[in-house]
């Protein structure tokens, strides 16, 4: 008991609603006040009799607002005042649809609307300040890797796996190419501050880039349709985001402490976009974000510089560009930008661990099958891309959306296990991305005919049973499972995120409800559905689990077998860029293409 | 004339817009210094119950506003905080500041009759204002009961049935019309907080409640009306069942009786003004005197042929509009007072009438 003793009255101005006043009448009667709760459907006369006859301090009204209900309050209110009672019994009115300034409105001391806290009505009884609590301090940032030893259980697998990564570590050994010859200048660039120096160095830099990059260090033209935010724009920015920060007060999407962590992806072309997308999922609490570069920034070798908005393919890569996101984040909210398929691999990691992000995403096989890269190409550059991300101890995704172009699960998780051994050796923590959605493999074979949720347990299931390490399904969860309607598409995201979170899994990355079907820019509105269905099946299960048949156990240990096949073929084959070529982890009959972006651009040292 | 409040009888039926004339007419004038607050929220673009666009309040330089201290940024004038009071809002403390840059205020004032009454003594004794607008609420008229004179915004959005809304407004007239009691009535009841028979020969009976609001309060206090009972004071609200219920027990007793109320609205928050004449014509029909020991008089009515019509096909409000003429003429002849059309006649009739 924190203050004075108050009698309060609870009534419903309601025919049937009352369950609100009983649980404030709990918290008040803990907290040693006096409670008189009114059953339903009394009149307005009444309750003020009852009032004044028991001499209360607090009246505290429910009502869920409908139609002419608000009239009905205000009239409430007028009888209240006219009677007497207003200038010694503070009145609060709760329901569905109170807010404070409808609560202004008719006339109330207090409006209590969806969300509030026992709490909140206790310190409005007794007359203090409710000091709400800072949802945005209890976030904390969380590292996925961290319980992970990455031991493997797959003795075999491990075996193999040692074989090929120690044989790509000797591939690359004396080769070079443009795209990590650009990044040891980038890094020079972040070295100096003198204008002379920079300007030979943006020389050098221009020399390793395509004409297109090489015309912006030239004259400073830009790509088509792109152009500079302009520095009015840029003090729009700075305006816009100190009034959002003002008023942040992210939902937490978890209920349990395995619930995974949630990351959406953005990339509109336009840094101020993409941070008033990044913000308002982070206040329906999104974890983490994730950067969408445009595809022919990983086709095209070199970034440009400054703040570039107006791309209609993905967000452009620069520092300045990145630096902006990265000052708008919430301290607790990870931050992915990509790397894993294009010419720019190794710069992007830098330029990601040189502004502050939480993660990247590297992968040699998805990159170079599905991704357009040539695989020798991207094997040198994706070594150098590693060593970076573990110099600025940034943990890396190996995602296997290869499986989208109709590779089979066990061939694209073989390449991830391959890079994620690569990324073990050379010092970084690699999480396992597969991917956890109706893939091209099973519409044919026919895996999810029944249900969505064997075959994706199934793959959890067998990375498990390889090795202990993180896992973060993509990407999006529930890809090609959305329609056009948004509740369906909520749905769809919500229930695969709650089959995630009953395996286990680390983190998961959702798309909004029209993301899918956008036909342009997505909306604010369909990120909300889906992390809001995403909050509500998190609540729904709790610890309780989605139980897969017998089906489930038995993909699995075909996709282990799968696994150990592919792997031992590429030893077999000696070289795994050479496998990469002949289709060994993805061939072209399973919808699998060596990619053409950057061949013949190895040079050795 | 100091303190005028505004009282709409719906949405949209123009009391704010009545204000902004008002507003408009003073800023004309730079030697009125005017006030203004609010019983509710109003001067907010979007109506916060039926989602509408709204008129906006705006003020000039100089002018003064009590609002809640969470919205002195709300609206696009500069405000400079000169009394912070210690009245709250579900939006935060009340504060009174001046005008410092023309432009949009949004107002959500004190909402109680004692509370209101500190802030527009403070307006006028401190600020300097020569008048305070009462900006009114959805269906609450109560703390309205401190200003010196109402306007009652009415229009066909309150009733698109003009012979209706005719009749129902000349009844809220009637009812604030009610006759004042006579000096030595207000004399005996001046001191009186609960309802009290007064007797022959001055004796006064007291009882515990202040408002004749249920069928039980009236049963109680039948038992202290005797026959010596010659008047019975009701200080705070009185419902119109109840008051037919009193009927009822004083019977044929209630010729040469006086029921006295400290104003009329303290009646009119009961019930619809229809019902409530109705009872006052019994009591005077049976020769019994209902009386208000302090009038709130009203100095005109405005109204607004405007109405939103809601479209099943679309989901959406469309405006409509009543015949203005019609409704102007028929509302003239009931009525005895000035009746405007802002939109139309705008505010310089009114501004006559408070005397400036």
């Amino acid at each position: 008991m924190t203050s004075q003793k108050k009698k309060v009255l609870l009534a419903p101005l309601d025919p049937v609603h009352d369950i609100g006043l009983k649980m404030i009448k709990r918290g008040l009667d803990l907290a040693g006040h006096d409670t008189i709760l009114l059953p339903p459907d009394y009149s307005p006369e009444e309750i003020i009799k009852a009032a004044i006859d028991n001499n209360v301090d607090v009246i505290l009204i429910s009502r869920t607002l409908g139609y002419r209900v608000a009239e009905i309050l205000g009239s409430f209110i007028d009888l209240a005042e006219a009677s007497g009672l207003r200038e010694r019994v503070k009145i609060g009115i709760g329901g569905m649809a109170i807010k404070p300034e409808l609560a202004a409105e008719l006339g109330f001391d207090a409006g209590f609307g969806p969300g509030t806290t026992v709490e909140e009505a206790i310190a409005f009884v007794e007359g203090r300040e409710y000091i709400e609590e800072d949802r945005g301090a209890r976030k904390t940032k969380k590292d996925i890797t961290e319980k992970y030893d990455y031991t493997f259980k797959n003795k075999r697998i491990e075996k193999l796996l040692n074989t090929i990564a120690d044989e790509i570590i000797e591939y690359v050994k004396g080769k070079t190419t443009p795209g990590i010859e650009r990044a040891k200048i980038r890094e020079k660039m972040f070295e100096s501050d003198d204008e002379a120096e920079l300007r030979q160095l943006r020389k050098e830099y221009a020399a390793f880039c395509d004409d297109i990059v090489k015309a912006y260090y030239a004259n400073g033209a830009l790509k088509e349709k792109t152009r500079q935010l302009t520095s009015e724009e840029l003090q729009a920015l700075k305006s816009y985001l100190e009034k959002v920060k003002a008023k942040m007060k992210p939902l937490i999407l978890q209920h349990i402490d395995t619930n995974p962590v949630v990351f959406i992806q953005y990339g509109t072309g336009c840094p101020f976009m993409d941070i008033a997308h990044i913000k308002t999922c982070e206040a329906w609490g999104a974890d983490g974000v994730v950067h969408f570069d445009p595809s022919w920034g990983a086709r095209t070798e070199g970034f440009y510089e400054g703040f570039i908005t107006h791309e209609e393919d993905g967000s452009v890569i620069t520092y300045e560009n990145l630096k902006l996101i990265k000052d708008a984040l919430m301290p607790s909210t990870l931050w992915q930008v990509r790397a894993h398929r294009g010419l720019n691999t190794p710069e992007t990691v830098l330029l990601a661990g040189k502004v502050g992000a939480d993660l990247t995403k590297i992968n040699i096989a998805y990159g170079s099958l599905g991704g357009g890269t040539d695989p020798e190409r991207l094997t040198v550059d994706a070594v150098a891309a590693i060593k970076y991300a573990a110099r600025f101890k940034m943990p890396f995704d190996v995602v296997t959306n290869e499986e989208l172009c109709g590779v089979p699960a066990h061939k694209a998780f073989a390449g991830m296990l391959i890079v994620t051994m690569l990324g073990l050796k050379l010092g970084a923590r690699p999480i396992l991305q597969p991917l956890f959605c109706y893939s091209p493999e099973v519409m044919i074979s026919g895996q999810m005919k029944d249900n969505y949720i064997d075959f994706n347990a199934a793959k959890i299931f067998a990375l498990k049973s390889i090795l202990n390490a993180p896992i973060w399904c993509g990407a999006p969860i529930g890809f090609l499972t959305q329609t056009e309607d948004r509740v369906q598409s909520s749905l769809s995201t919500a229930l695969h995120a709650s089959l995630a979170s009953s395996l286990e899994v680390d983190g998961i990355s959702i798309a909004s409800a029209d993301e899918a079907y956008s036909g342009g820019p997505i909306s604010a509105a369909a990120r909300v559905d889906t992390l809001r269905a995403t909050q509500s099946a998190f609540r729904f299960f709790g610890h309780a689990k989605i139980i897969p048949t017998e089906n489930s156990e038995i993909w699995a240990s075909q996709i282990v077998e799968g696994i150990e096949r592919t792997l031992e073929s590429v030893v077999k084959n000696g070289s795994f860029v050479d496998a990469l070529y002949k289709g060994l982890l993805g061939s072209r009959e399973e919808g699998a293409y060596p990619g053409r972006a950057g061949r013949g651009t190895v040079k050795n040292i | 004339m100091r303190i005028i409040g505004v009282a709409g009888t719906a949405k949209n039926t123009g009391k704010t817009t009545t204000i902004s004339a008002l507003l408009r007419c003073v800023s004309q004038s730079s030697k009125t210094k005017v006030g203004l607050t609010s019983i509710g929220y109003d001067g907010e673009e979007i109506d916060n119950i039926t989602g509408l666009v709204k008129p906006r309040l705006f003020l000039n330089k100089g002018n003064v506003v009590a609002t809640a201290i969470t919205l002195i940024n709300a609206g696009s004038a500069e405000l400079k905080i000169v009394e912070e009071t210690n009245i709250f809002t579900p939006l935060g403390k009340v504060i009174i500041a001046e005008v410092k840059k023309d432009g949009l205020v949004v107002v959500a004032g004190p909402n109680k009759s004692g509370e209101l009454k500190r802030v527009v003594d403070t307006m006028i004794e401190k600020a300097g204002c020569h008048m305070v607008l009462v900006d009114g609420a959805l269906n609450r008229i109560a703390p309205m009961a401190v200003t010196e004179g109402l306007i009652i915004a009415t229009g066909a959005a309150r009733n698109p049935d003009v012979a209706e809304l005719v009749q129902e407004t000349r009844h809220i007239c009637d009812i604030l019309d009610l006759a004042e009691a006579e000096e030595s009535y207000k004399k005996i009841a001046s001191d009186i907080k609960t309802i009290a028979v007064i007797n022959k020969g001055g004796k006064i009976d007291t009882y515990r409640y202040s408002a004749l609001i249920h069928d039980d309060i009236v049963a109680e206090l039948r038992k202290i009306i005797t026959d010596d009972a010659r008047a019975v004071y009701i200080p705070a609200a009185v419902s119109q069942p109840a008051l037919e219920k009193l009927l009822k027990i004083l019977g044929a007793r209630l010729s040469g009786f006086t029921i006295l109320l400290h104003d009329p609205i303290k009646l009119l928050v009961s019930a619809s003004p229809e019902r409530i004449v109705r009872t006052i014509n019994k009591i005077e029909a049976l020769k019994g005197r209902i009386e208000v020991l302090k009038k709130v008089p009203v100095l005109a009515v405005t109204i607004n042929p405007f109405y939103p019509r809601y479209m099943f096909d679309k989901n959406i409000y469309e405006p409509a509009y009543v015949d203005e003429k019609l409704l102007k003429e028929e509302m003239q002849k009931a009525l005895s007072l000035p009746v405007v059309n802002i939109l139309k006649d705008g505010a310089d009739i009114l501004m006559k009438i408070l005397g400036f």
